[in-house]
């Protein structure tokens, strides 16, 4: 086991270069330059040209990504140009608040889409399952800043018992930080739900067809014990890929949901900086966003490991 | 037949119509008529559309910046409302007779938010540095110094005389700040980091992405000066919000007491809530520019067919929606500034005149060639501008391409003059006719440089009038741009907000808040 994990690991290496490589080539290639946007209106070529220099973007591209290569591999990211700090401190300081909003907006969604998947596979094709798969169908298709507009229509200009937008670190107090979080995870909560809910559904309906399951009815075991204990626990295996996956995506900053309410987080800071052009925090988070996308599909990967013995078998293989 | 089905369709109906059609049912407290004296205390909380790139007013010409530093920094002398220069840090201010030397008396006694006397050592540094970085600095004070002459004055040698100069000093951004001369020598040329003024407001925390707080600087006094500036609540703290409907949001919940940049579309809405009005400013002017280097655009005739057909009340419309939100004026120089307002030229201002243009087009040879229009959607009235004179041109058979790129790239096209023919961009409102807008790509700089000469010349303001106007007039004589009219700033003020002031910029300072 511990094998396949060092492999997986190793795997990472070609898997950043590559991706180093694009997004390297795509920003430089890309026509708009980070000296102009720092000087501003008013700027003359002369000074363009001298802090192009100072931030060494006049010299050859190939120069430039080896150097920012081998800068990489001794841990040092680069400065940001319009921040006045390392990349890598950037990255931490923004990366708080997503982990935080990342995190409460899966446990509401997978909350959401496991009951509602349940339920909808219970009552296939009843009236429940139709309202349930018709509410989905909604989830996925509304755009998040409408949802989210809405909510804070509703609960902070309407009702006031929620804040409009902002964000407070968990060192100010649970409820402090949660409270600016509640809006913006259920906004994203519920598109996750969404998703996970028609894979909850299709897979539980899948399993609940095979014969094992005939068997158990047979036995007399109850509806609920099929249901929770028998079902779910085979169900559960693409759910998790499904799961895995939105929890990665949620992780890379939604970054409309972020400028929405203001949440300072990776989103915010790409987005940002993609329009100031400022490639260092750019490279250099896509790179860290990378990392974690292989590290959540190992994780994930792992856990099919604990859950399935057919897998753990395979993986020592 | 499953009715039921439609119990849910219904039920989310509902919930739509609920939140869509309740307006909110201001209880309007009846305002009372009695003059409350001004209430001391409080937070001001402001929304601002992007975040300051630095708190070094020095270096930049970037809006967020001037806002945020003008409650932190002074100059030696500062702008009224009318756009005279008044004296601020400086008591009394001479001009020799050559007018090439400026001497300024220091008032004595003002204190630095770290506690240390303003003395002519600190002023000397401070302006020997904005000559150097600051962009007016670079192109109006060549070969400029500041000397020392005693411990509170210091005399400017300029090479030629400008009767700009005070204006220039006086300009909010960038500033001509006067910090101490520690930091000024420690400082690094990409902007300072310790960030210590004598203004009423001082720095109390920056949490970058998040938000600026300013506390009231409790040695801060204005006495004797002309212009005062009082800090009546304890602090300032300013959010950075850069979707709009957030910050109305917030201002409508009152988590903001002010909320700038308002599109015209929202005026209504925050009007109607009742809690806020809308505060309008010059929010500058909207011009086309000619590529007048290279390409079609060279003949003056072509520049004067665009200019005959363009429809100033369409395009500004088109942007702003109603005439409350904008102003058909044809000078750079909006009329709340009368010392550089000029209605020169004004009989080539939207002539909208689609034969007269045909006419010009013929003389200029034009002969079925592509005009190349540049423009960023970033900036939906530019974008919406170069739309509507694309229309207007192809309706007097102009051949027109739009080319449409984000911010950053169309900075980087346009410094490629053979690239494009026109584009459209709005420049911000300021007291004078000096901005960067005459030395910009495609501009015809030697052209236009003898007639700015001849204004920095003048003995003072008033006799520098007839220079002015010929200035004005050579804009639309010779077409280096199209100024198609003035935008209207808004910015949203909850009523429990008073004294705010718009002078080139929202004032922080003087604002007192209501407790009703």
């Amino acid at each position: 086991m511990g094998g396949y994990i060092i492999r997986r690991l190793l795997s990472l290496i070609p898997v950043l270069l590559v991706v180093a490589v694009v997004v390297f080539l795509i920003i430089h290639i890309t026509p708009g330059n980070p000296a102009m946007i720092i000087l501003g209106e008013g700027a003359t070529p002369e000074q363009i040209e001298e802090l192009n220099q100072k931030l060494g973007l006049d010299k050859p591209l190939i120069a430039q990504f080896f150097i920012w290569l081998a800068n990489i591999a001794q841990g040092d990211f680069g400065d940001s140009y319009f921040l006045g700090k390392p990349v890598l401190i950037a990255f931490l300081e923004n990366a708080g608040p997503t982990l935080s909003l990342a995190v409460l907006a899966q446990l509401i969604g997978v909350t959401i889409a496991l009951l509602f998947g349940i339920v909808a596979a219970k009552n296939q094709g009843r009236m429940k399952d139709d309202l349930i798969s018709g509410t989905s169908l909604i989830g996925i298709s509304i755009p998040s800043f409408l949802l989210g507009s809405f909510l804070i229509m509703i609960f902070a200009v309407q009702l006031k018992v929620l804040p409009v937008s902002g964000y407070a670190p968990l060192s100010q107090g649970i409820w402090e930080h949660l409270k600016y979080l509640i809006l913006p995870a259920i906004t994203l909560g519920t598109i996750q739900a969404a998703l996970i809910t028609r894979m909850t559904r299709s897979s539980l309906l899948d399993t609940l067809s095979e014969n094992f399951i005939k068997t158990a009815k047979a036995k007399g075991v109850s509806e609920r014990a099929i249901l929770l204990k028998h079902t779910l626990r085979v169900a559960f295996l693409p759910i998790l890929t499904v799961i895995g996956e939105s929890f990665a995506g949620l992780i890379t900053g939604a970054a409309v949901t972020e400028s929405l309410f203001n949440i300072p987080g990776l989103g915010q800071l790409i987005v940002a900086s993609i329009n100031r052009r400022d490639y260092a925090v750019i490279q250099g988070a896509v790179l860290m966003i990378t990392v974690v996308y292989v590290l959540m599909n190992l994780l994930v990967d792992l856990l099919y490991a604990v859950i399935d013995p057919r897998v753990r078998n395979s993986y020592q293989a | 037949m499953k009715k039921t089905k439609y119990k849910w369709l219904s039920l989310l109906l509902v919930l739509f119509v609920i939140a869509g059609c309740s307006s909110n049912t201001g209880t309007t407290s009846s305002s009372s008529n009695t003059k409350d004296a001004v209430q001391d205390g409080g937070t001001l909380n402001i929304a601002f559309q992007s975040e300051p790139t630095t708190l070094d007013p020095q270096i930049t010409g970037n809006s967020s910046v001037k806002d945020a530093t003008r409650s932190i920094y002074e100059k030696l002398v500062i702008l009224d409302d009318s756009g005279n220069v008044v004296p601020d840090l400086a008591e009394k201010i001479d001009l020799s007779d050559d007018k090439k030397v400026y001497t300024f008396q220091l008032r004595k006694g003002v204190k630095f938010h770290n506690g240390k006397e303003m003395t002519a050592d600190d002023v000397e540094a401070s302006i020997n540095r904005w000559i150097k970085l600051s962009s007016l600095g670079k192109t109006n004070f060549i070969g400029a110094e500041v000397k020392k002459t005693d411990d509170y004055s210091v005399e400017l040698h300029l090479k030629t005389p400008n009767v700009n100069t005070l204006a220039l000093l006086a300009d909010p951004i960038p500033a001509a700040a006067i910090m101490p001369k520690e930091i000024i020598e420690k400082a690094p040329d990409e902007g300072a980091t310790e960030y210590v003024g004598t203004g009423p407001y001082k720095v109390k925390e920056w949490k970058q992405n998040q938000y600026l707080t300013l506390e009231k600087f409790a040695d801060y006094s204005s006495e004797g000066r002309e212009l005062k500036k009082e800090s009546h609540v304890d602090e300032i703290k300013i959010s950075f919000i850069t979707d709009e409907s957030t910050r109305i949001s917030g201002l409508t919940t009152g988590q903001f007491d002010i909320a700038l940049g308002i599109s015209s579309d929202n005026a209504q809405q925050v009007e109607g809530a009742q809690t806020a009005s809308i505060k309008k400013a010059p929010g500058g002017f909207l011009g086309l520019f000619y590529n007048s280097q290279k390409g079609f655009f060279k003949e003056l005739n072509a520049r004067k067919a665009v200019n005959a057909v363009i429809n100033s009340e369409d395009i500004l419309s088109s942007s702003y929606g109603s005439a409350d939100f904008y102003e058909l004026t044809s000078s750079i120089v909006n009329k709340q500034f009368p010392n550089y307002y000029s209605e020169a030229g004004s009989a080539e201002y939207n002539q909208h005149d689609p034969d007269k243009a045909k006419e010009y087009l013929k003389e200029a040879g034009y002969n079925g060639q592509e005009i190349k229009i540049l423009t960023s959607r970033d900036y939906q009235d530019q974008y919406n501008t170069a739309v509507v004179v694309q229309q207007e041109l192809e309706d007097i058979g102009v051949k027109v391409k739009l080319e449409v790129y984000d911010w950053a790239t169309f900075g980087e096209k346009l410094t490629d003059t053979s690239s494009w023919d026109l584009y459209p961009v709005d420049w911000a409102a300021r007291s004078t006719i000096f901005q960067g807008f005459w030395t910009s790509y495609g501009a015809p700089v030697e052209e236009s440089t003898k007639y700015l000469d001849a204004i920095k010349a003048s003995a003072d303001v008033e006799d520098a009038r007839p220079a002015i106007d010929a200035a004005q007039q050579y804009v639309w004589d010779t077409l280096p741009f199209t100024l198609i009219g003035h935008k209207v700033a808004l910015n949203a003020v909850a009523n429990k907000v008073e004294g705010y002031e718009f002078n080139l910029g929202p004032v922080f300072y003087n604002i007192s808040l209501k407790n009703n």
